[in-house]
């Protein structure tokens, strides 16, 4: 054992009296770091209640302490170093408890091979330790050797096998009961075997050097007057008593301890024994205290209740301090530091080898000292400001008091008065013996920290100062340096405790200057220094073992730099620095490199702004030289170094392909869609302040929203750094300091995962021997290690180094990190490794303005939290076609996600990364740009691929414009777009059908979606630019196997997936344009209601070519292109009644083929009609491609009673006619038309379409008219097939077949079309009949580019416009769109047999021609039946019903002689005159009004159309002519007779028909009739 | 004699700090004058009724081993700290004196080129406090002499 060192305990309370001493001493060799866990994990069950204990206390004979409070009371441990333990107390027969009474030698087994050995020698150590009643070895991590040998039955052997942290402290939690029932037993028995007889009365409180001459005076006086004998006899039996009495407090039975003090007290009195009788009355306060306690502490909920008050108060001194540590509310002697302090609590560790000047342990103790004095030990950050208070809390159901409820138990008791009134008479006592000052002081002491904790430090400090101040005065009349230095320490400390932080610091620095004279190691003086840079104590939690042990540093940087309202006199710069400076030349002095660094750090961190640039180098190269000396486990430092300031600026958003997306029901993102739907508040829809409002709430939402990052991607930080120094700091590695919810932090895992200099976390083994330094001892805790790890394996952290300029501009930095795992994480700052050290810079708001060591410029920085979600898929779209190539997310920017890996490198610097995260972000909204033509129609493919390592289990795709509303769908069901549609219209339908059947699609597995687009026209607005995204929205399966529709469709539910975005910037180029639509007629000879096909030339062949054919386009050139639709005067609108260009040229009868040129001005609007070459116009041939009507007129003719056999035996089956209109020359029409043979021979009209189109583009277009829908090759074209230079123009002619026929899409199983409105009287609306007819008919273009396949040309489609359609539409194209029930057709009948010529069916353009007859509209040639003059020729007009219901019909027939109106304008028309009506000529569509009367619409244009004209007179019932058509396909017949008197064309129509209604019941009613009108030429 | 005067600003922030005595140790003042900064809460924050007017002369605020502090509050929180070798003997001259000291604060401070709260770099100031501290030794060496 050690000699008498002092006589004033450091710590000292008035719960001091009630606390077993036991000594915890390391056997054999122990790590500091391993033997501070053991020593934490055994101060976690120091308090252990007697209600545990009771079950295995064995009562072998009958307890001394009747009055034990089994259900309420505990036993108060206070486990002491091995240094402290050998210390000796001057005042050990005072205060019995002062003595060690246990000893727990503590073996380390995997350091110890021979455990017997081990074993031996903790007996040799227990048997140093006379006093002690219970001696236990405990042996941890045993091995299965130490197992074998531990079987063979050693004394007193505990052995905990190996395991987690929470092991142990179950371990330590099962095995204090026990221990404390030893303890019990023996302070039982020693209580029962205690006599008169061994007290002693000569002990050092008994000698003069203690008691002063006053005291000797006092006694002699005393003795004189009384019987020596008896006095001694009372006095052996008081102190006999009060020895009792401290038995029977520590073992928790307050109540016999008070009667053994009052007992003691008495006779103490009696006998003049001053310093036992005050020694009995502070007994009986503590007592007191203890009985309060006792019965505060019962029931179950007391542990608990304390347990959440000292929570509340940790949170609010986290609260307090703004960065999340409970360090601010520290109570005690603060932490490890504080325990190797002389001045900390007698558990709390002794003051080691420096408060003494002996040898720190007794060469026969047998056990080594400390190769190192008492280490600093960091605390777990794991362990919860909860946990770290609860480390007295014992186990079992009702636990006693600890932190602040100790103290509120103790104020809501009411026994501050009464104690302190106790303690203020033993004060008295003391001072009636005139020494005792030791007595005194400590006296002062406890009652100080009395009030402290009852009254708090505000309403304690003038009482508490007073007793300081009191017991300072005595300070210097101590005899013993030693208590000199404890009691200046102690006052210092419990000023702290009353808020006089200042005053604690001056007495900090008078007891350094005293340690000096204490210990010339200058150890001790390094432990008072960095006492003072700690901020003082809580006066509610003032026993450090009661909180978790935290390095002087640590609890300095938990204080807000230069806040004077939380660290007073932080602001006194030139003071804290003149402290850390002395603490750096203690540090230095006692060769301690971990707190020599830690100074520094201090130093350089808090006060660089009043050093000099050269000073800042001598620290800076102090840091350096105490960095190669710090140990190894020392290297990963738990607090702040020397800097730099970090700032959070943000967190780098994830690419968008990246960030994970919240899929609410429907698909839709359930976070990024919302917000915008509140109406206004104000009377007008749109308000701007409003919506300033809105914008500025959802900025604040979106800043304040938790960001989410999901596991397995590699996130990135930005981070500023700022070196406040004037010199330039290098780091070789910053990474960021992650906490994760599950405890611990990724400090060093940073280090770990980093392949950075920072080194690897050894085995805990390893720190054997190496924690070197006079108190420090950076190593992890408790459970820091596990906390650690457990983040380590949530973050994989990739460092990156940097050099940081002085002058403490900020510089950007990128951290990248990967999170590993889902859960809550906190970034709360930097790990910095240089030199070797690895620390920890919490984050730091860095002031905008201000310089950064402006007084309160800095403040913390929240921590950032950070919500990790699970792996999600990761898709890759690759979006192919002939014109387009995407990849989506980009190759490159694969790399970025490193799925996990253990982010290596990090050698990326500030540069580098930064670098990383433009290019991480470059992709976005760069879109690819794709060269698409208007009408185009393209297939592409989409390719999703699943390149991560989940499978997709749900995934949507949409196509959406910028707006984010979805692109135009194609039509469904044959449908077409229509011709004004702007923009792309995208048929997803199809790859949404495949995407179902691909899911859920596996790891590594593709699906491929076709895609289909048709081009419309470049919008105006966007410079012919159109952006369309790809958005596929897809997440994994759900984990727990419900459908996964359910996880993101389901009502309310919402999944957590992707989004991948695919943008393309379509450029849409102009291509061809349709400038005008117009409608031409083309007779067509009938033979017996059959159309007259003559061989004849393909009209394609024929070419409506640029350079030569009925019309010749008009090469406007591509300056005049635009214009060509108008003012080329070509192409009119017919709505304008300016088409002015005749078609036919006015060549001699049969002489040439025309070829129109259409190079008419519009001022003129007159055509100039060319001669083409009669050789080359002879070829020209016209092929027009028609469907025999179906208006089955045979067949109504035969169904007509009466009707020729001839024509009623021809029928008429629906076939497809070819009408070849030979250019013949003058009098060839005889053999075109055949009629030498018997038969009715009639004509028709046909619809053709003409459309003027231009190319507008810089490209070379093949085109033709085209049906629809059908081949987009050439096969299939209806008209020329043209090849169009840039700017050219072209016309293009097609037939107009009734689409119910020609469409071929109503065979493949298309939905019907509708039927088109009809108006009045039946007939049909122009405006239904053009969207028919668009819907029918189209332009399809083929881009010439060269050699190229066939199936990888260009093609597209261009939509003719109905309104375009419907301002021209004619009656003939109306009829042939829509055909009327009810039809007429007028025939000329043969003559009689061998009655004279026949009639002839001629081509009569040439004789019109030469009538100056003008046939506007008219196609090909004018077939007329040929007369002679006097000749008289037989007529048929047949009717026929189509419809369900009968019909009654009265209708006239009228002439029409078409040059009467030749003279009034020959040969050019007039466009003035209604001539533009093509019905003129013999049309087919008659819209009869009955009521009218007038055939108006039948022959505009032709004068003197009645009954009977000049030169053609009708004989027979030609006018309102009754007549009755059956339905249901019947039909009906009137003959009458023609008799041609003057040579002249004319034109035989109905000029009037009405119904009769049914049965001929009267009246005349509208009717919508189409007729077929026949031409007589007359010659 | 008056060793060190210092002047306090009202969030504790040292404003201004002169020893009269030759030393080495500028900083054992500095603490001296910090931990007073404790007295004086003491005596004003702690002790003041309600309602009561301040006395700003404070007067002893504690004693060290070596040294005397003595203190002044203004209205404006503004600590004038007096550091003494020993008791003073007439703590009228010495209250005189930090009055005086005031008036020389107030001075300086009203100059337009002073920010309030910067440290006081006065040299008319210091001038005028080493007058004020002379003239206190010489009053206290006459009141000896007697």
């Amino acid at each position: 054992m050690g000699s008498v060192t002092r006589t004033i305990d450091p710590g000292i309370s008035i719960f001091s009296a009630a606390e077993i001493r036991v000594a915890f001493v390391q056997i054999g060799p122990v790590p500091r770091d391993v033997y501070e866990e053991y020593l934490d994990a055994f101060n976690r069950h120091r308090h252990v209640p007697l209600s545990n204990v009771r079950e295995l206390h064995h009562e072998t004979v009958k307890t001394p302490f009747g009055h034990t409070p089994w259900k309420s009371g505990a036993l108060h441990l206070r486990f002491l170093p091995d240094d402290d333990a050998r210390r000796r107390t001057r005042v050990a027969d005072l205060h019995v408890q002062r003595t060690v009474l246990a000893v727990l030698g503590v073996v380390h087994c995997p350091l110890v091979e021979d455990l017997a050995a081990a074993h031996a020698e903790w007996g040799r150590v227990a048997r140093s330790f006379p006093d002690a009643l219970v001696a236990r070895c405990v042996a941890f991590a045993p091995g299965d050797a130490h197992l074998a040998a531990a079987a063979h039955g050693m004394r007193d052997l505990v052995v905990f096998p190996a395991g987690a942290p929470s092991h142990l402290d179950q371990h330590v939690e099962a095995f204090m009961p026990e221990f404390c029932a030893a303890l019990l037993a023996g302070t039982e028995g020693w209580v029962l075997n205690a006599g008169v007889a061994s007290v002693r009365l000569n002990t050092h409180v008994d000698s003069a050097e203690f008691t002063g001459s006053l005291a000797a005076v006092q006694e002699g006086l005393q003795r004189l007057n009384t019987n020596e004998e008896e006095l001694r006899e009372k006095k052996r039996w008081g102190r006999l008593q009060k020895t009792k009495g401290d038995l029977a407090l520590i073992s928790g039975s307050p109540k016999d301890a008070a009667d053994h003090y009052k007992s003691g007290l008495e006779l103490s009195k009696i006998a003049g024994d001053t310093v036992w009788a005050a020694a009995a009355l502070e007994g009986l306060a503590a007592a007191r205290v203890a009985d309060a306690l006792a019965a505060a502490g019962g029931g179950g909920g007391s542990l608990k209740r304390s347990l959440a008050l000292a929570a509340n108060a940790a949170a609010a001194a986290a609260a307090a301090t703004g960065a999340g540590s409970p360090v601010g509310s520290g109570g005690g002697a603060g932490g490890e530091a504080a325990a190797a302090s002389p001045s900390a609590r007698p558990g709390g560790g002794g003051g080691g080898d420096g408060a003494s000047p002996a040898p720190p342990a007794s060469p026969r103790a047998g056990a080594p000292p400390s190769p190192r004095p008492q280490s600093s030990a960091t605390p777990s950050p794991s362990r919860s400001p909860v946990k770290g208070a609860r480390g007295g809390g014992g186990g079992g159901g009702g636990g006693p008091l600890i932190g602040p409820a100790l103290w509120e138990a103790l104020a809501a008791a009411g026994v501050e008065e009464e104690v302190a009134e106790l303690l203020v008479e033993a004060r008295g006592w003391y001072r009636r013996k005139g020494g005792a000052l030791p007595l005194q002081i400590e006296n002062a002491l406890k009652h100080a920290r009395l009030l402290a904790g009852v009254r708090g430090a505000r309403d304690s400090r003038a009482a508490g100062l007073a007793l300081l101040g009191s017991a300072l005065e005595l300070v210097p009349q101590l005899t013993l340096l030693e208590d000199r230095l404890v009691a200046l320490v102690e006052v210092a400390q419990v000023m702290g405790l009353l808020g006089c932080g200042r005053k604690r610091q001056l007495l900090l620095w008078a007891a350094v200057d005293l340690s000096r004279a204490v210990d010339r190691s200058d150890t001790l003086a390094l432990r008072i220094a960095t006492r003072a840079l700690e901020p003082p104590d809580d006066a509610r939690a003032q026993d450090p073992d009661d909180l978790p042990r935290r390095h002087w540093s640590q609890r300095r940087a938990a204080v807000p730099l230069f806040d004077p309202t939380r660290s007073p006199g932080a602001a006194w710069q030139s003071v804290q620095l003149a402290a850390a400076e002395a603490a750096l030349a203690a540090a230095r002095q006692a060769n301690s490199p971990i707190e020599a660094w830690e100074a520094g750090a201090l130093i350089l961190r808090e006060h660089c702004a009043l050093l000099h640039p050269q000073y800042q180098q001598g620290l800076l190269d102090a840091l350096a030289a105490a960095a190669a000396r710090l140990p190894q486990r020392a290297l990963l430092r738990r607090g702040p170094g020397p800097g730099p300031l970090a700032q959070l600026r943000r967190v780098t958003p994830p690419p968008p392909w990246l960030a994970p997306v919240h899929i609410s029901a429907g698909g839709g993102s359930g976070k990024q869609g919302g917000g915008s739907g509140e109406g206004s508040a104000g009377p007008f829809i749109f308000n701007p302040y409003e919506e300033k409002r809105q914008k500025g709430a959802a900025a604040a939402a979106a800043e304040s929203a938790v960001v989410e990052w999901v596991a397995g991607d590699q996130c990135r930080v930005e981070v500023a750094l700022a070196n406040p120094l004037a010199l330039p700091l290098r780091l070789d590695a910053v990474a960021l300091l992650v906490e994760h919810a599950d405890g611990g932090d990724a400090a060093a895992a940073g280090g770990a995962g980093s392949g950075a200099p920072s080194p690897d976390r050894p085995p805990r083994q390893r720190a054997s021997g190496e924690d070197g330094g006079g108190g420090g001892g950076g190593s992890a805790g408790g459970g820091g290690e596990p906390g650690a790890a457990a983040a380590a394996a949530a973050v994989s952290l990739s460092p990156v180094a940097v050099t940081l300029p002085a002058g403490g501009k900020p510089v950007r930095v990128v951290l990248p990190l990967t999170p590993l795992r889902p859960g809550e994480l906190r970034i709360t700052g930097v790990a910095v490794t240089a030199w070797g050290v690895t620390w920890r810079q919490p984050l730091t708001l860095l002031p905008r303005l201000a310089p950064l060591a402006a007084p309160g410029a800095l403040r913390a920085q929240p921590p950032q939290p950070v919500r990790v979600l699970p792996r999600l898929p990761m898709l890759r779209a690759t979006l192919s076609g002939p014109d387009v190539a995407v990849v989506q997310p980009p190759p490159d920017s694969e790399a970025g996600r490193s799925g996990g890996g253990a982010g290596g490198g990090g050698a990326g610097g500030a540069g580098g990364s930064a670098g990383g995260g433009a290019g991480a972000g470059g992709a976005l909204g760069k879109a690819a740009a794709v060269q698409v033509f208007e009408g185009q129609h393209l297939a592409w493919s989409l390719a999703l691929t699943n390149t991560g390592d989940q499978p997709v289990g749900f995934c949507t795709l949409a196509v959406l414009n910028p707006k984010g509303a979805p692109v135009r769908a194609l039509p469904q069901g044959g449908a077409q777009l229509p011709a004004s549609f702007a923009g792309v219209a995208v048929d997803a339908a199809a790859a949404e059908a495949a995407l179902r059947a691909a899911l859920p699609l596996p790891p590594r597995q593709s699906a491929s979606l076709p895609l289909a687009l048709v081009v419309g026209r470049p919008p105006a607005d966007s410079f012919e630019e159109v952006a369309v995204e790809l958005r596929i929205t897809y997440a994994p399966l759900p984990a727990d196997g419900a459908a996964v529709a359910d996880a993101a469709g389901g009502d309310g539910a919402e999944a957590v997936g992707r989004r991948l975005s695919v943008p393309l910037r379509l450029v849409i180029h102009p291509t061809l344009a349709v400038t005008a639509v117009r409608f031409l007629a083309l007779s067509v000879p009938l033979r017996d209601g059959r159309r007259f096909a003559p061989p004849g030339v393909n009209l394609r062949d024929a070419g409506l070519t640029r350079d030569g054919g009925l019309y010749r386009s008009t090469t406007s050139g591509r300056g005049s292109a635009a214009g060509g639709a108008g003012a080329g005067g070509m192409v009119r609108n017919s709505s304008e009644g300016a088409l002015s260009a005749s078609p036919l040229s006015p060549s001699a009868l049969g002489a040439l083929a025309r070829q129109a040129s259409l190079a008419a001005s519009q001022q003129q609007h007159q055509a100039r009609l060319e001669r083409a070459e009669a050789q080359a116009a002879a070829q020209r041939q016209l092929w027009l491609e028609v469907e025999e009507q179906t208006r089955g007129d045979d067949a109504a003719a035969a169904a007509q009673p009466g009707a020729p056999a001839a024509a009623a035996a021809s029928g008429s089956p629906t076939r497809r006619g070819q009408l070849a209109g030979a250019a013949s020359a003058s009098g060839a029409a005889a053999a075109a038309a055949g009629s030498s043979e018997a038969a009715a021979l009639g004509s028709t009209l046909d619809s053709v379409v003409e459309a003027a189109v231009v190319n507008r583009s810089d490209r070379y277009f093949r085109t033709w008219l085209a049906r629809l829908p059908g081949r987009p090759g050439a096969e299939g074209a209806e008209s020329a097939v043209v090849v169009l230079e840039p700017g050219d123009t072209a016309r293009l002619l097609a037939p107009m077949l009734p689409p119910d026929t020609a469409a071929p899409a109503a065979a493949a199983g298309a939905p019907p079309r509708r039927p088109p409105a009809v108006g009045a009287h039946g007939a049909p609306e122009r405006m239904a009949c053009a969207e028919r007819l668009v819907e029918a008919l189209g332009l399809r273009w083929e881009m010439i580019t060269g050699d190229v396949a066939p199936d990888r040309l260009q093609r597209g489609l261009v939509r003719l416009a109905p309104v375009d359609a419907a301002h021209s539409l004619t009656p003939a194209a109306v009829s042939a769109l829509c055909p009327s029930q009810l039809h007429v057709r007028i025939v000329a009948l043969p003559p009689p047999a061998a009655t004279g010529p026949g009639p002839e069916l001629v081509d009569a353009t040439a004789a019109a021609q030469a009538l100056g007859v003008r046939l506007s509209g008219v196609v090909g040639q004018l077939w007329a039946v040929r007369l002679q003059v006097g000749q008289p020729l037989a007529l048929e007009v047949r009717l026929t019903n189509a419809g369900e219901a009968d019909e009654a019909l009265r209708l006239s027939i009228a002439v029409a002689d078409l040059t009467a109106g030749a003279g009034g304008a020959p040969g050019d028309g007039g466009a003035a005159r209604p001539s533009q009506d093509t019905g003129g000529a013999g049309g087919g569509a008659a819209a009869a009004a009955a009521a009218a009367g007038a055939g108006g619409e039948l022959v505009a244009g032709a004068a003197g159309f009645d009954g009977g004209d000049g030169g053609l007179l009708l004989t027979g019932a030609s006018s309102r002519v009754p007549l009755a058509v059956p339905g249901a396909g019947g039909g009906a017949a009137h003959r009458l007779t023609a008799l041609a008197l003057r040579p002249g064309l004319y034109q035989l129509a109905v000029a009037d028909v009405c119904s009769r209604g049914p049965q001929g019941a009267g009246g005349c009613a509208p009717l919508y009739v189409t007729q077929d009108r026949l031409c007589v030429l007359v010659v | 004699m008056i060793v060190c005067a210092a002047v306090v600003g009202a969030q504790n922030n040292p404003l201004y700090l002169r020893t009269f005595i030759p030393t080495d140790d500028e900083a054992k003042f500095h603490c001296i004058v910090h931990c007073s900064l404790d007295a004086v809460e003491e005596k004003v924050l702690l002790r003041r009724a309600p309602g009561e007017v301040p006395e700003l002369y404070l007067g002893l605020l504690y004693p060290t081993e070596e040294y005397r502090v003595y203190g002044y509050i203004t209205n404006s929180h503004t600590k004038l700290i007096a550091v003494l070798d020993e008791f003073s003997p007439r703590e009228d001259l010495l209250a005189k004196a930090l009055k005086a000291m005031h008036a020389a604060f107030v001075d300086a401070t009203s100059c337009p080129f002073y920010s309030f709260g910067a440290p006081l770099t006065s040299r008319l100031f210091a001038e005028e406090v080493a007058t004020i501290v002379g003239g206190y030794s010489q009053a206290v060496a006459q009141l000896q002499q007697r």
